[in-house]
């Protein structure tokens, strides 16, 4: 399959008086899968559209394998694209739903049956082409919608919150099979999520965005460790943050948590003055092995599953979350005492909202 | 129990009152078997199709309702296409001009074409000020008349169906459609018009019984010159106190009407195919 | 996206097709309204000079004013009729699950069905049989029969969109099931007693064709208007017809800036 990159040079979306997207710019190498996570109504859908051709761009230019498709209507592009209802066309079977791409470049009908056949059969739908899609479950007609886009055999493939209908169990099973698929066909894809662990346990590479801007983009690890903003900090994964003064005393840094009696001493030197500092809910363990310590109430519990979720206060009454997984042994109960503890190294300092290097 | 009683007692008023119209409605079908003596007769059917004129009036009726049906839906389906598609402000502009036109009142409606298509009307004023006319065409008290009377009374009994399914209709689906490589024209034919099949159906209904059974329409615009299957049972039964005869008449329009209206149906369910 | 698709030609060449049709379609109307300030007898557009006097003349015509008021008084109290009956069977067929139902609703929406003159000629053939001589009678039971499926149609599926739920919440909550009903259903109803008032109104009040069954005497304002321009088009017609394209023109504005136009079509 020939593979195509994209590349989005600050383009800027306005409707009326609202611009849901501005000055974006993002590359997706060939090949490659990227994710554009953000809450809801942050533009996300309007970028996949621009690239699609659905939305018009005001300013800026989008090129896929090279190519400038600015004056290039939507039905030439060549993209698959897969919407979150899917939108099969309910007064055509699946067989021919899967075909229609192959139809409009006018593909004889041979080898439109012999490819969707294909087409179907790599999704598992063999049994299903005389359907029509209301007959089908919500992952058949998931599957319908891929089968159709890939059939084609676009140069890139959006999909917009392909799982967000399926049920839990379902999703999971899903996730696997679309990235399995996406590997083995090598197709370049722009995958549009608000759910976080999806766009995690997906993506090559994942955006984060936040009012028409893309405000940190990196590989899901590295987004994860090393937020770029404090908003990225709290929207992937859980943060806990506590406001802290900076102040150097003889060319060494020290860090003092406000309202706690907690003064930590950094090995790096850093601008004095208010900043946060973050940590996420498993670099926090019970105990004072670890370099900075802090005592605690346990106010509750609940088990997740992988790990046991301690929601503590401290002296200043903040809410802190702590994830205990099996093998660490220390467990307080409810209402107890206890001392929390964490590394120098897992602290992540944010001023103005921004990380310190 | 005592729910259900409820409501019945509830529904009872409009259970009466519907009664009372088909007990109205059944009497024109007893009327329609007696002769002029009260006994049970086949007269008035007899005399209703044994006459050429009658039966020529019935034709063309149908024939006229088929046609203006047809072009309805040649002008209707690109307002309703208009009225879901275009932006908001041009969108509710022409929904606003076609409401206008709808209430506004029958016989006034037909009365303003009598004042365009006249002898002394708009159109030909126009001709003759022009002189590319030396005499009056005669554009009303014919044929032609009547059907452009019938098309501007009837367009939007077309239109407001078809809009109200083109209305839900997901864009989305055009969409899919022109991502997969559809030209706008192709996503149209290929998935709007076939998705849209339900409100042009109703749509072709409404106008077909309208213009079949119309008698204000051809009242006016015909003048006594082009009769329609509307105007018999009106003169038979209000001038010449014919009842019977002009029962036996309105049975046959109800009888065809119905045709019409089974057969659109069965139509449909030939096109839905396998999907339900 | 209904920005980007406006733009597309065939919607361009659908919206060219919808205001040429459209203005061909109300192009009468306005016609009709100018030639009502002629200055001659001669109803001709443009007119031949202007004038008040067809609006004067109006009121020198007894029976047109009559008619005016009895259709007036018609349409008021078979809406009034038609709203109530709607309301009242439109709640039990909505709220309550019982076999059947859907027959029933069939059943009441069943005037819809049938053609005017037959409707027209069937109440004639009844009244005739019953030897009824009560126009004004005759003919509110025949606009109650034609206005009543519009009433319940339109009140029926403003309940279908509203959710039971909150009826029993408020029942839930300690209100009466009447009390409910006034406290939290009626309230959301008024939009489409709005619509239902609307309809009923001017499908009464419209009506020529089931009318001019029964009115031999006593003529409603269609029919009298009807019977004027078959005898004689002077421009006192078109002067009545202003008015009233003017009125319905203003109540169509006044429903769009109440419930929005989309509602009412
Ligand atoms: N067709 C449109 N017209 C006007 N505003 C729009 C349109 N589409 C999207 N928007 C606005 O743009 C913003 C971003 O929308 P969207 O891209 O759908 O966000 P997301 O997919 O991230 O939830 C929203 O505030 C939305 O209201
Ligand atoms: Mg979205």
């Amino acid at each position: 399959m020939k593979q195509a990159g994209i590349e989005i040079e600050k383009i800027t979306v306005r409707y009326g008086n609202s611009v849901p997207v501005r000055a974006l710019s993002l590359d997706v190498k060939p090949g490659e899968f990227v994710s554009l996570l953000g809450p809801s109504g942050c533009g996300k859908t309007t970028t996949l559209r621009s690239i699609a051709g659905f939305s018009d761009i005001a300013e800026g230019d989008i090129r896929i394998g090279g190519v400038s498709v600015r004056d290039v209507p939507a039905n030439k592009r060549n993209i698959g694209m897969v919407y979150q209802d899917y939108a099969l066309f309910p007064h055509m079977s699946v067989e021919k739903n899967i075909g229609f791409g192959l139809r409009m470049r006018n593909v004889s009908a041979d080898e439109i049956r012999q490819r969707a056949f294909a087409a179907a059969e790599q999704l598992r739908l063999s049994g299903f082409l005389d359907r029509y899609p209301q007959q089908l479950s919500g992952g058949q007609q998931q599957r319908v919608a891929l089968a159709r886009a890939l059939v084609v055999r676009p140069d890139v493939l959006l999909l917009d919150e392909p799982m967000a209908a399926l049920d839990k169990q379902l999703r999971s099973d899903m996730q696997f099979e679309l990235k399995d698929l996406q590997k083995s066909v090598g197709i370049t894809t722009v995958f549009v999520t608000h759910d976080q662990e999806e766009a995690l346990s997906l993506s090559d590479r994942i955006a984060v965005m936040h009012d028409g801007k893309i405000l940190q983009i990196d590989k899901p690890d590295t987004l994860y460790q090393f937020p770029a903003t404090r908003f990225v900090a709290e929207f992937v994964g859980t943060a806990n943050l506590f406001k802290a003064k900076v102040s150097n005393v003889g060319g060494k840094s020290r860090i003092e948590l406000d309202g706690l009696n907690v003064s930590i001493q950094l090995d790096r030197e850093l601008k004095a003055g208010e900043v946060e500092v973050m940590l996420r809910p498993e670099q926090i363990e019970f105990g004072n092995e670890a370099s900075v310590s802090l005592p605690v109430r346990v106010q509750s519990t609940v088990f997740v599953g992988v790990a046991t979720r301690y929601q503590v206060t401290t002296a200043s009454r903040q809410v802190v979350r702590v994830d205990v997984s099996g093998v660490q042994s220390v467990r307080p109960a409810t209402g107890e005492q206890a001392t929390i503890s964490w590394r120098l190294s897992d602290m992540r300092i944010y001023r103005d909202g921004r990380l310190e290097p | 129990m005592k729910a259900k009683l409820g409501v019945l007692l509830l529904l009872l008023p409009a259970l009466g009152l519907i009664a009372g119209f088909l007990i109205a409605l059944t009497s024109v079908l007893v009327m329609s078997v007696m002769d002029s003596s009260g006994a049970l007769s086949l007269e008035s059917y007899r005399s209703f199709l044994g006459d050429e004129r009658n039966l020529t009036i019935l034709l063309q009726s149908i024939w006229i309702a088929l046609y203006v049906t047809v072009i309805c839906l040649l002008l209707g389906y690109p307002i309703a296409i208009a009225m879901s598609r275009s932006s908001r402000t041009v969108a509710s502009l022409i929904t606003l001009a076609l409401a206008i036109q709808f209430f506004s009142i029958y016989v006034v409606k037909m009365y303003g074409w009598m004042l365009i298509l006249g002898n002394n009307g708009v159109i030909n004023r126009m001709l003759l000020g022009s002189g590319i006319v030396s005499a009056p065409v005669k554009l009303m008290y014919n044929e032609l008349g009547v059907a452009i009377g019938l098309t501007a009374a009837a367009l939007p009994l077309m239109v407001f169906p078809i809009n109200a399914v083109l209305q839900t209709i997901s864009l989305r689906y055009e969409e899919a459609a022109l991502g997969l490589g559809a030209g706008r024209l192709r996503a149209l034919l290929s998935i709007t018009l076939p998705l849209s099949v339900p409100g042009i159906l109703s749509g072709v209904i409404l106008t077909f019984v309208f213009c079949f059974a119309a008698y204000l329409t051809p009242g006016l615009l015909g003048g006594g010159f082009f009769k329609m299957i509307g105007n018999v049972i009106y003169e038979q039964a209000v001038a010449r106190f014919n009842y019977s005869f002009a029962a036996a008449a309105a049975v046959i329009t109800l009888l065809i009407s119905l045709i019409a209206i089974v057969g659109v149906n069965k139509a449909s369910q030939v096109l839905a195919g396998g999907r339900q | 996206m209904k920005a980007g698709a406006a733009r597309d030609p065939l919607t361009i060449a659908a919206t060219a097709i919808a205001f040429v049709t459209l203005f061909a379609a109300t192009f009468p109307l306005f016609v009709t309204t100018i030639t009502a300030f002629n200055a001659t007898n001669e109803t001709v557009f443009p007119p031949n000079g202007w004038s008040l006097r067809w609006f004067w003349n109006i009121v020198a015509q007894p029976e047109l004013v009559e008619a005016a008021a009895f259709s007036l008084v018609l349409a008021v109290i078979s809406s009034a009729i038609s709203i109530s009956l709607g309301v009242v069977s439109a709640v039990a067929l909505t709220r309550k699950k019982f076999p059947g139902r859907d027959l029933i609703d069939a059943f009441l929406m069943s005037p819809l069905l049938v053609p005017q003159v037959i409707l027209g000629l069937s109440f004639l053939v009844f009244f005739v049989r019953i030897g009824s001589k009560q126009p004004f009678l005759n003919l509110l039971l025949l606009h109650v029969v034609l206005t009543f499926p519009y009433a319940l149609r339109v009140i029926r599926s403003s309940l279908i969109r509203m959710n039971p739920k909150l009826e029993e919440a408020a029942v839930g909550l300690g209100a009466s099931s009447l009390k409910s009903f006034f406290l939290v259903t009626f309230p959301q109803m008024r939009p489409s007693l709005f619509v239902a008032i609307f309809f009923c109104f001017v499908v009464s009040f419209d009506n020529f064709t089931a009318s001019a069954f029964l009115t031999v005497s006593g003529a409603t304002l269609p029919v009298q208007i009807y019977f004027n321009i078959e005898s004689s088009l002077d421009p006192t017609i078109s002067a009545i017809s202003a008015l009233l394209i003017v009125s319905s023109a203003f109540f169509v504005i006044v429903a769009d800036r109440v419930v929005g136009v989309e509602k009412i079509v």
